[in-house]
């Protein structure tokens, strides 16, 4: 019983890991930009190239093999698929494919975690 | 309750194997005529066998052309309706009127089979404003995935400054709308 809660807080706080910001586990330099948001139609999926920009024009990102994710989303009837190998070669951009699978139109804002440094 | 726990006491060792057989055999079958009725619904449902799209469904205008832009920065320039044969694809361009020369955005309306993927460079961000810029175009390749003719209506936006924003569309498709079909649940 105690373990099963204990696995039901885990999920929990891995949903809700998409809403954090996402510079929780990155140094001081980084900054949460958040983007513009988007409408999505019911059951539709649309692709996005985003930048992070002024000072802090450094993504850093893709996602590591450790799941620290360099990118938040606010709502919860999207999936966000980042393509990583459409962002080589430009350091400020977030490649992802976007699903609304809920059935209505629904808005989403994506959050950038960006740093003032070039990636080593 | 009694009379029921009492019938099951006063049957015999064979005849209760043979109710467990019974109750087993119904439970496969179930299963069996479920797992059947699954596999054929799309088919059953849509007549169009196993074909996923919902080629009747329509993909709205959302309006992302012009995003984080105010209304006088950016004006929306749109197509005809313009149809894509089956399995066909082809390219769709628009270009920038001479007052609002710059490519922002872009966004369509199009059929769920009808996928649409940016086939134009980016606009070069942050370039500095000069005077008589040229008239961009932007370009996307419309696939259309189905036996069913499709259509597509384009829109671009167009703005009076360089394309400064921190988003751009890469490209649009659809949940086809037959993956599912028990329910009746597609948006419209």
């Amino acid at each position: 019983m105690r373990s099963a809660a204990v696995a039901g807080l885990l999920l929990l706080a891995a949903a809700a890991r998409s809403e954090a910001t996402p510079c929780a586990g990155f140094g001081a330099d980084c900054q949460a930009q958040v983007m513009t948001p988007i409408g999505y139609s019911g059951w539709q999926t649309q692709g996005w190239a985003y930048y992070c920009t002024g000072d802090h024009p450094y993504y850093l990102g893709p996602e590591e093999t450790d799941g620290q994710r360099s990118f938040s989303f606010d709502n919860s009837c999207f999936t966000v698929l980042e393509n990583g190998g459409a962002e080589e070669g430009n350091a400020s951009k977030f490649d992802a494919l976007i699903t609304n699978w809920c059935l209505n139109h629904q808005q989403l804002t994506v959050t950038l975690a960006c740093s003032s440094q070039p990636p080593p | 309750m009694t009379s029921t726990a009492s019938r099951t006491r006063a049957r015999s060792p064979r005849a209760q194997v043979c109710d467990r057989l019974g109750s087993t055999a119904a439970v496969l079958s179930i299963s069996l005529l479920l797992t059947a009725l699954l596999a054929s619904a799309p088919a059953v449902a849509n007549g169009f066998g196993d074909d996923l799209f919902e080629t009747k469904r329509k993909m709205p205008h959302t309006n992302n052309e012009c995003v984080g832009l105010k209304k006088h920065e950016c004006r929306t320039i749109h197509s005809d309706e313009i149809g894509i044969g089956r399995r066909k694809s082809e390219q769709i361009s628009l270009t920038c009127p001479r007052g609002f020369p710059h490519v922002v955005g872009w966004d369509a309306e199009h059929n769920e089979h009808v996928s649409l993927v940016l086939a134009s460079d980016l606009p070069a961000r942050d370039v500095r404003a000069r005077a008589n810029p040229p008239r961009e175009t932007l370009s996307v390749r419309a696939h259309n995935r189905a036996d069913a003719r499709g259509v597509v209506v384009l829109y671009v936006g167009c703005s009076n400054q360089p394309f400064a924003g921190s988003a751009f569309p890469q490209s649009r498709d659809a949940v086809p709308g037959n993956h599912i079909k028990l329910f009746g649940g597609l948006p419209r």
